[in-house]
């Protein structure tokens, strides 16, 4: 057991960083660790931890998805929108499934097309935004949701906020996940050597598509608390530049992205830490823009840290050869007819 | 110069100054002691074998002359003077080389690019000189003799070629001394040949050569002296003029190895075929394969580089599409649709190159044992991990894999022990058809007696096994049957009971049946030596 919990922080050195900064914002900021600030915090880093999460199932498996800002846009325009005419509850259903919808087409194309992740998710993120632009009309759908669904963003269970309560339950699930299932374990293969996971009988496809879903899914999951805590649905600035504080997320607490390396735990963290950052420079009243730069030198200090180790292996993978002396012997011949 | 010095002279009669000292030489990697307390001399122009069982610390040595890593203990003399290499780039400009089991090239760039990738020489206004760079690439790499242009990308080259880039960058940095790191593991024979050319060469030059290589036979042919290494440590060195095989395998596993094993009976059941291919081609590598398998049989498949060997398990396995053919597996007949139907269908293949193709480098050894089998611990509720655990390292044990614990990462493991786990996957996936491309590259003699020893228990359970390897000996002793293969066609298959050295080599390169030996041929001599 003890040794488990060493392994634990031996694999996840950002939770000492996550609780150092703790220790300096609230020295510098009495106000910070005031507990309706925590509160506040939690509930921010809740909100962006979803899409950080499902960005993990993707970076996981050597992807990448741009698209996850617009799908929570998307989902916060699909709930607000249906509820005028219909239940919640089909808005909720709906906006879930059209999360899964958006990060299938992403697998699809990905895998059966052989499209690169980055083109295509940036393609989809153009495509769904201008959906979710469409649908609203571009304005913002006020007054549709019933009152009582402002307790899935501000309401507590256990004395917690209800979406802290969510991001760790979907936290825990995403682990045990990973960990303890045949799938999970897959998406690791995949990531850390493709050739080696599908010689070994693991369908790539199959996993590939599944880790966006669970990105899209968990992006419109995001969309639905953050129109909840709106209580309006906007399809414009909502979710921009969200992807990016995802990866992030993701790169700060360790994850790899050559794939098949880090935790849920680290981009658990990672997301904590950039509410955390984002939160005490406001209570310092430092101007946005510092904070902006502030939290870019930090991501280049996280990659910076974790690339002597990570970095190598990915540099190793692309200088990797494989020796198929086989083909290239006929192909050297006839090229030498030619 | 460019002319291949025939003579070699094995006895140094002048001593010379020692260019390298190494002293007491420790590295620990979190508690695994990889070397503890290691000597080593390398005089100039001198050809040293470091040998040793798997795991024993011979990369790790070499890692440390090159300055790819850095020692925990010990002391480094550079021609007398104490230096610390912590790059590379330093060990570089001391006229220190490496060529690294795992080869460092950049296969998008061309030759000429790779030759001076470390190395960009600047001529007039601080522009690169190509015109002189290429010049002198393709002087170098003529005297080496490499036959393609220095204007071909590297991915189209085979593993030798690759290696002959190696030698030509560490000629362009006037190396003293280039090591080798099992750079024969994967050549065929006249490759391995021409590097042997090329090394007499070099020695003549005064360069020194460290070589690691597990066939033995190599170094008796090659190295002046031979140091042993076993656990870490440090265990003798001699001369290879005072040494014999058995001495140097007793120096290297502290006993001599057991009673070189026969197998008691043939396994085969004469009318149980459990696949039989017709016609099969994928193009260019496989021109109508024919082929029968039966149960409890070793089929070796003999072959030089290009024959299709590899080609050939693959297309079985269902890892590449075919054009054409008929195969019947157990009964079903078609083609598998993808590694996972073979699996299912109790298939199972060790890929020709570990680490793109057979391991995870990036997870546990653990898991990467249960890979192809992860299925039978899925239970209710997600794996059962206790059993799965149990279950890897039972395999790891019968496999002997020489490791520190099973969440160590595989790709920490030394090269053998890495090809021990690719065989321990497959062990574990429990097929009865097993495909083995090149089982025992990189492995060390005991090692490979055990590796036997798997086959042939597994043919006596009713398993059947394909095994592809450059080394004919090592067929003729664990086959019952040899299938010779030349530019993607079986052109003859041989039983146990006429088994040919000479008439099998003629196969390979393609000399049709009843052709009589031709002692002339120059190539037929290389191979057969
Ligand atoms: N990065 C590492 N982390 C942990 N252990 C390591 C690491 N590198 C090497 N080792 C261990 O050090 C020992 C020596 O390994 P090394 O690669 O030097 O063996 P070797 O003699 O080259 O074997 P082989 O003949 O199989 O190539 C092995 O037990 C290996 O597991
Ligand atoms: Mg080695």
């Amino acid at each position: 057991m003890g040794t488990a919990v060493i392994n634990i922080f031996r694999r996840n050195p950002i939770i000492f960083v996550l609780m150092l900064l703790g220790l300096i914002f609230t020295w510098f900021s009495a106000g910070f660790i005031a507990p309706g600030n925590l509160l506040n915090i939690v509930r921010q880093a809740s909100i962006a931890g979803f899409v950080a999460l499902g960005m993990s199932f993707v970076i996981l498996a050597r992807g990448i998805d741009l698209s996850v800002g617009s799908t929570v846009a998307l989902s916060s325009v699909l709930l607000t929108g249906l509820s005028s005419t219909l239940p919640p509850i089909v808005g909720i259903h709906v906006a879930l499934l059209a999360g899964i919808a958006v990060g299938i087409c992403n697998g699809v194309l990905v895998t059966k097309f052989r499209f690169q992740p980055i083109i295509v998710t940036l393609s989809t993120m153009a495509i769904v935004r201008g959906l979710a632009m469409a649908y609203s009309h571009s304005r913002p759908i006020f007054g549709t949701l019933p009152s009582v669904y402002f307790e899935l963003s501000d309401g507590m269970i256990f004395g917690l906020p209800v979406p802290m309560v969510l991001f760790v339950g979907a936290s825990l699930l995403a682990g045990l996940v990973l960990n303890y299932t045949r799938t999970g374990r897959q998406i690791y293969q995949v990531g850390g050597n493709e050739e080696a996971a599908r010689l070994s009988g693991v369908n790539l496809d199959r996993i590939r598509i599944i880790t966006y879903a669970v990105s899209g899914f968990l992006a419109a999951f995001a969309g639905l608390i953050l129109a909840a805590r709106m209580q309006s649905g906007e399809a414009v600035r909502t979710g921009v530049g969200w992807e990016l504080d995802a990866i992030a997320a993701a790169a700060i607490g360790g994850m790899s992205l050559a794939g098949g390396a880090g935790t849920v735990l680290g981009t658990f963290c990672g997301a904590m830490i950039i509410a955390m950052m984002s939160n005490a420079f406001n209570l310092l009243g430092i101007n946005p823009y510092w904070q902006r730069i502030i939290i870019g030198v930090v991501l280049a200090l996280a990659v910076a840290t974790y690339s002597s180790e990570h970095g190598k292996a990915a540099l190793k993978r692309i200088m990797r050869l494989k020796p198929r002396t086989g083909n290239i012997a006929l192909l050297k011949t006839s090229s030498d007819v030619r | 110069m460019t002319v291949a010095s025939i003579d070699r002279p094995r006895e140094r009669n002048v001593p010379k100054p020692v260019f390298i000292q190494a002293r007491g030489i420790t590295k620990s990697y979190r508690g695994v002691k990889a070397l503890r307390g290691v000597d080593l001399d390398v005089h100039p122009g001198e050809t040293l074998a470091v040998v040793g069982e798997n795991g024993a610390g011979k990369s790790t040595l070499m890692k440390i002359l090159s300055g790819a890593v850095e020692p925990s203990g010990g002391e480094l003399r550079i021609d007398g003077e104490p230096v610390r290499l912590s790059t590379p780039q330093e060990a570089r400009s001391r006229g220190i080389s490496t060529i690294y089991q795992e080869l460092m090239i950049a296969p998008a760039l061309t030759v000429l690019e790779n030759v001076f990738l470390s190395d960009l020489r600047r001529g007039r206004f601080g522009l690169l000189d190509w015109d002189g760079m290429r010049r002198e690439a393709q002087r170098i790499l003529a005297r080496l003799g490499f036959p393609a242009s220095v204007d071909t990308t590297a991915k189209e080259l085979s593993v030798a070629e690759l290696q002959l880039i190696e030698i030509a960058k560490s000629l362009i940095h006037r190396s003293r001394l280039i090591i080798m790191d099992e750079p024969t593991a994967s050549l065929a024979k006249e490759e391995v040949d021409n590097l042997f050319r090329i090394v007499r060469e070099l020695k003549s030059e005064g360069i020194a050569i460290i070589f690691i290589t597990h066939h033995l036979h190599e170094i008796f042919e090659i190295c002046d002296r031979a140091v042993v290494l076993r656990d870490g440590s440090y265990v003798g060195q001699a001369m290879i003029t005072s040494l014999t095989e058995d001495k140097l395998v007793t120096m290297m596993l502290g006993h001599a190895i057991s009673e070189v094993q026969q197998r008691s009976s043939s396994a085969v059941r004469e009318n149980e075929v459990v696949l039989s291919i017709k016609d099969l081609r994928r193009s260019p590598d496989l021109q109508g394969i024919n082929l029968r398998l039966r149960r409890g049989e070793i089929l070796g498949i003999a072959g030089l580089m290009g024959a299709g060997r590899t080609e050939l398990v693959r297309a079985i396995f269902g890892a590449d599409r075919v054009d054409s053919g008929e195969m019947q597996i157990k009964g079903k007949v078609g083609m598998f649709a993808s590694p996972r139907a073979a699996l299912d269908a109790g298939v199972g293949l060790a890929p020709e190159d570990r680490k793109s193709e057979g391991l995870i480098l990036s997870l546990p050894i653990g898991q990467n044992i249960t890979l192809p089998s992860l299925g039978q611990y899925a239970g209710m509720l997600g794996l059962r991990l206790g059993a799965e655990r149990r279950r890897a390292g039972e395999l790891s044990r019968q496999l002997n894999v020489k490791m520190a614990s099973l969440d160590q990462l595989v790709g920490n493991l030394s090269g053998g022990n890495q090809q021990k786990v690719v065989l321990a996957k497959l062990v574990g996936a429990s097929a009865d058809i097993y495909l083995l491309d090149e089982p025992t590259r990189g492995i060390d003699i005991g090692a490979k007696e055990s590796i036997f020893d798997l086959i042939w228990q597994l043919t006596e359970k009713g398993a059947s096994v394909i095994v592809i390897s450059s080394a004919i000996n090592e067929l003729l002793r664990v086959c019952d049957t040899i299938a010779c293969m030349h530019l993607g066609r079986i052109i003859r298959t041989f039983e146990r009971a006429d088994f040919d050295l000479n008439a099998i080599m003629l196969s390979i390169m393609g000399k049709t049946a009843g052709h009589t030996p031709n002692h002339n041929d120059s190539r037929l001599e290389a191979v057969r030596s």
